[in-house]
Parts: structure tokens; sequence; C-alpha cells
């Protein structure tokens, strides 16, 4: 199979949600010893950047961008360790994303992430109920260029100002951009504990976050 | 003809039916063979899948009853028999009780009772200028939205209407200052906000204002709420808000809040399958802790609207999800506690109007135990007193409506007809004198013509009027006062919570 007909193959297991397609792909790909970097690029990313639109265009909805970023994920994991240390595609930044210490609602959190990573950010989800210091520690042992936190509770958000101090304790808050959602949060609440960034949803958040990295 | 001048009669409101008996009006939306149905599929998943329980004390306790427990993964699953064993032992109907609101039962078979919504983080209401604006909710809100809540006659029951937002992070215990303010404004029974720590000092609350420990377990003021994360994991807020209530014989709510396509199948009878599974192995649970524990089953869920990107509270999903809850309820012989009156609107408007009874008036019909969401807007974020005075007048009709139309000889009034003969009226009849005031009659809602509601109202807009009712309760309306002495001990414990607070990291 040529390279143009892998690349083509990969954009449409995105384009047509099939994982099982996305992971086939790959594994040919890798096989054959083609342009991995050139399979991600041309082939997944390209298919999730065009459902990114057609979803902005309001054409495509949550279940289709959630099932494309599963397929381009899951065709993406098989790539990465055969790249040997070489890049695919531009990262806007490192977004480190995490539910906050003593939460578990996790959906809007995911969702926001798949959002970033569909906007061109490499975006480390942590998992939800996540210690204030874990979230220190790999937006440190990443280099993260943004943390955000998220809290479906009023009784977890104090956990966010947690972090903002820790952040500060730990000498990055000067160089991280740090981001809060989540249901009962809100820009006073951004105000009051000193967040760089509130975000109401999914969309606010790649707006308002591409917009404080200069994109 | 006799005709009875009106002065000289008593007219009678109707008394509330307690007991049900008209239920021919009642809205099935699920069989009974259905119910048994979606029952199956619930064993099932609990059987098989099993739950996600992360704290240690939950594990222990299953893994005594007869539960297959993997402690690695947290894993719990439930054999089917046991868990029909446990719901057993949950009380058919049991009373709610305040410091001094009259204590009502609840059950299948008794009319709807309704709560107002809680726990929003914005409050709506007029500026000066009449402009409807919303904000960040305060401790005063908590105390303001209860009293209005207590002066009304629909309200049986309170949900922690909105968060004290400035305490978050303040250092101070903000659920036991929500608590303090609540229960000064209601004097019913609550459904409350206190985090798991501090369920004990809601016990001493109940202690201090009822006399006795004893009488503290009888007649626990407080229901906890001890939800699940959808799909079917069960997080530390829920083994601690379970295993402290239970230790105060504290009500159980058995809350299923799955959003169907996203943490439950998009189809309705999957997510109430992932609801109930969920809302069946937290009574479980409550009944392996204190058996014989007075359990709702209740329900939060409804769509993730795929084209809005969250959740739906004005859907008739919602509305239909509520109600077939109420259905699996009655299947379980269990007091229902469901969604409704509620609203995604953010102003007092056609929308707010519209979502507000068809998700109220299904639950109404299907003979809800308790419903929660009068003064909410904007999908829970929101609460206003304006609002909830509206919902006011919306509950009377919604009850008016549920009485049905009674078929018998007094009620098809052949002699009235006859008597009156063709081209006559019926205003002067003894029936008609003696039943004036038990027609529908709206506090709020206008039935004049233009000229007249011109002339008494200026023309002004129901959510106006509603807001003129609500300042003159904030001025004017005194709910029962809390003795002086038992204020002071109240407040003593306010404290003790917020010296635990000053100490503590945790959240539970």
């Amino acid at each position: 199979m040529t390279q143009a007909d892998l690349e083509a193959k990969a954009k449409q297991a995105v384009l047509g949600y099939q994982k099982a397609d996305a992971e086939a792909v790959a594994k040919q790909a890798i096989a054959e010893g083609a342009d991995l970097v050139g399979v991600i690029e041309n082939g997944f990313t390209a298919g999730i950047q065009e459902v990114g639109e057609l979803f902005a265009q309001k054409k495509l909805f949550l279940p289709h961008i959630m099932a494309a970023a599963a397929a381009m994920t899951a065709g993406i994991d098989i790539l990465k360790p055969e790249l040997g240390g070489k890049t695919a595609g531009e990262s806007k930044g490192k977004f480190v994303i995490a539910t906050i210490e003593g939460d578990i609602h996790s959906i809007g959190k995911d969702i926001v992430a798949i959002m970033l990573g569909v906007a061109g950010f490499e975006v480390l989800n942590l998992g939800r109920d996540i210690p204030c210091d874990d979230i220190v520690k790999a937006c440190i042992d990443n280099k993260a260029d943004i943390v955000g936190s998220s809290a479906l509770m009023t009784s977890t958000m104090v956990n966010q100002k947690t972090l903002e101090t820790k952040l500060k304790a730990a000498g990055i808050r000067g160089s991280i951009i740090t981001n809060v959602g989540g249901a009962p949060v809100s820009q006073d609440w951004a105000d009051q504990i000193g967040a760089d960034v509130y975000s109401e949803n999914a969309n606010d958040c790649v707006k308002k976050i591409l917009e404080a990295v200069g994109d | 003809m006799k005709i009875i001048h009106f002065a000289d009669i008593d007219c009678v409101v109707p008394a509330a039916k307690d007991k049900k008996e008209n239920v021919k009006m009642k809205l099935s939306v699920l069989t009974t063979e259905e119910c048994a149905r979606i029952h199956e599929g619930a064993l099932d998943v609990l059987e098989k899948t099993g739950g996600k329980f992360l704290d240690p004390r939950i594990q222990e306790v299953c893994k005594k009853n007869g539960c297959n427990v993997d402690p690695a993964s947290g894993i719990i699953k439930f054999p089917r028999e046991l868990v029909n064993n446990l719901i057993k032992k949950a009380p058919k109907e049991f009373e709610i009780s305040g410091r001094s609101k009259k204590a009502v039962k609840v059950g299948v078979g008794y009319q709807s009772k309704f709560a107002n919504f809680g726990t929003a983080v914005k409050y709506a209401t007029f500026d000066d200028n009449g402009k409807f604006v919303s904000r960040a909710t305060n401790v005063k809100d908590v105390y303001t939205m209860s009293k209005i809540a207590d002066a009304l006659p629909n309200f049986d029951m309170s949900v922690t209407p909105c968060s004290a937002n400035e305490l978050i992070g303040s250092g101070k215990s903000k659920d036991a200052h929500e608590q303090l303010e609540a229960i000064q404004g209601f004097t019913g029974h609550f459904m409350s906000d206190w985090v798991a720590k501090n369920i004990k000092y809601g016990f001493e609350f109940e202690k201090i204002l009822l006399g006795s420990e004893e009488e503290a377990y009888k007649h626990p003021f407080y229901t906890i709420g001890c939800p699940s994360a959808s799909p079917l994991v069960f997080d530390d807020r829920f083994a601690g808000n379970i295993i402290e209530s239970t230790k105060y014989k504290m009500p159980t709510m058995a809350m299923g809040m799955a959003l169907n396509g996203a943490t439950c199948p998009v189809s309705l009878a999957g997510g109430l399958v992932v609801a109930i599974s969920e809302s069946l192995a937290t009574i479980a649970i409550s009944q392996m802790l204190q058996p014989g524990n007075p359990c709702w089953i209740g329900s939060s869920g409804t769509i993730m609207d795929m084209k809005n990107g969250g959740p739906s509270c004005g859907a008739p999903e919602r509305a239909l999800i509520s109600a077939a809850y109420v259905n699996m309820a009655e299947y379980y012989g269990l007091p229902s506690f469901i969604a409704g009156p509620e609203t995604d609107s953010k102003l007092i408007d056609y929308q707010a109007g519209h979502e507000k009874t068809i998700t109220g008036y299904m639950a109404t019909l299907a003979k809800a135990s308790m419903h929660f969401g009068p003064g909410m807007l904007e999908g829970g974020l929101c609460t206003s007193p304006d609002m909830l005075m509206l919902d006011n007048d919306l509950i009377s009709m919604m009850k008016y409506g549920d009485n049905g139309i009674v078929v018998n000889d007094e009620e098809l009034a052949l002699d009235d007809i006859h008597a009156v003969g063709p081209g006559g009226d019926f205003f002067g009849l003894p029936m008609t004198i003696a039943r004036m005031n038990m027609q529908s009659t709206p506090e709020i809602f206008n039935r004049q013509d233009e000229g007249n509601w011109l002339e008494s109202f200026g023309g002004k807009e129901s959510a106006l009027i509603a807001h003129e009712k609500v300042t003159d309760i904030i001025k004017n309306y005194q709910p029962d006062p809390i003795d002086r002495d038992q204020m002071a001990e109240l407040e003593k414990i306010v404290s003790m919570a917020d010296e635990a607070a000053k100490n503590s990291t945790s959240v539970y």
C-alpha cells in the first residue's frame, strides 16, 4: 500500500469513527515500514481536524467527536512507540488536566480534554480525584504550559484554590497558565483564587486557552 | 329552590387528601411487566458487572453480607437474592419531620409533596430597575430561600437551597453555616448538604432542638443524599454519607443520577437499568448498615443533550425518567424523590413555564412521593425566590389536576340540572356556593380581563407580581423562632465544626 493510501485509510478510520480500522492501519503502516509521522499528521490528525471543523460548524456533535477521537487515539497509541523520538505535528502547548482531589466526576473534564486535543494541544489527562501534589508533579515532569482542573461540587472547589497555592510553592506558578472549570465554578471563583482562565464549557475552554497561549 | 346566602355558609377549602383513593389518574409510563424487566436488568448488572466501591469500609460490610468483593479493584458484585431481600427490609412508608412543621407521611399511595430545589450556586431576582439579574449565592440566601419555602403552603420539605459560596476556601465549615441558616428559615424536614464528617453535627442539631438523643433517632430532620457517580462508581463521598447517616438513622436518599448517552445508555430503558442498579445498591448497603433504615428511591437522571454538550433538566426525557422512577418506586413499594418542576431557562419565561409543567405534572400524575425542583432555573445552577413563588402556584394547579374527576350521584348533580332547566344558571345553588372555594385559585397567575388586570396590577407580568409577594415575605414573614438558649447551643456546634475545619484537609 502506498504512503498516500495508508494516510487516506487512517483519515477515513477517524472520519468513520472506526477504532478497529485505525488500529489495523497503524499496524499495517508499521509492518510496511511507512513514514509513521506522515500517517499521523496526514491521516489521523487530518481526520480529527476535519471532524473538529464540522463540529465547529455544528454539522457534527459530541458523540461524533468523542468516537473520532477514540479512533485517532487508538491508532496513534500503536504508532507512538515506533516513532523513535520523532514528533508528529506542531503542539500548541502541553496541557495537564485533572478532576480535582476529592471529586470523581470526569465526563465534562474528559470532553474538555478531547476538544483540546482536537485543537492541537498535547493533553495529559491525569484522571479524576487527583491529589493536588500529583497534579503539580505532572506539571513539573512534563514541563506543562497549562494546567486545568475541574470540580463538580462546591465541597471540592476548595482544592482548586489549594492547587494554586501548591503551584506557587513549587515555584512554577509564574510559568504556567491555570484554568478552572466545572458546573459550580465561575469567573468570580477564578478571580478569587487567582486562576488565569475560567471556562464555562469545552468550547469556551479551547477558545480562551488558544487566546491565552497567543494562538 | 332554597337559596343559601354566601354569608350564611362556611366555604370549605378542600382538606388535603392524604392517602390517595383516586388511582384512575395515575400515570404509568411503565407497565408492571416493564418494571420487572428493568428490575431484573438492574439485578443482572449488580450480579455480573457489579459496582466500584472505593471505600474499604463498604467493601467490608458487603463482604460480610455475602457479596463478592475484589479489594484490589474495589468491584463488588451483589447476589440477586441478597439485593431482593435487603430491599424488602426498607420501610414502605415513613414520616418525615422537622423542628416544628407538621410531620408528613411519605410512601406509595400518598399525594405528591414538594421540596424547594437545591443546591444552586447562583441567585436570580429582580433588581430595583425591574431587571432580572443573577449573582453568586451566599449564606444569607440560604436563609432567605428556606424562609420563603417555609412561608408557602406547598413545601413539606426543603433541599439546602444554595451554596454559601463566600465560605468556600475560607477555612470555615461551609456546610455547618449553611445548615444553621437553613434550620432557622425552614421548620420542616431537609435533604441537607452536610458533608460526611459533619453529619454528626447534624445529629447534634436534632438533639438540641428535640431535647434528647432518643427523640433525635426517632424523628430525624435530615435525609442524606448518597449519590453514586454513574456509571456504577461509589466514591468516598458516598461511603462517608451512607455510613455516617445510617449511624444516626437518618433517611437514605438512593439517588440515580445517570446521564443518557454519557454515563448510561442513550436509550431511556437502558439508562433506567443503570440508575436503578445504583439506587438498589445504595438501598442494599443502607439496609446492611442499619436494617430498617428509611430509604427514598430517587432520580435526578436526564439526557446529555448531544447537540448542546450538557445535561438538560427541562427535557421531556427528564419528565419520562422521573415518572418511570415513580413507577419503579411503586413496584418496590418505596417512597420516591424525583426531579420536577424544573427548567433549563435562565429567565422566568415561556420556556420555564412549559418545562416546569411537563417535568412537574408527569411526576405528579405518576404519584411521586416528593418532588424537588421548585425555584430552579438554568438546569439547577440557579435558584430564584420569584420562581419559587410562581412554582408554588404551579404546584397548587398540578395538585388540583391530580384530583381528577369524581363521578357519582352527587357529582353528576342531575337534580340541579333538572331544577335549573334550560336557560337558567347555577350560580346560587347550594352546591356552587359550598364549593366556590374548592375551585382552583391561583395566587399569582392572573385570570382577570385586561381592564381589571391593568387596574389591579398595572399590567405587570406574573413574575413581577411574584416578586412583590416575595419581597413582602422576606420583610414580614417570621418562621417559628428557635429558643434563645437552643440557638446558642446550635451556634456552639457550628463553632466546633469551624474549629474542626481548621485542622482538616479532607473534603469528606
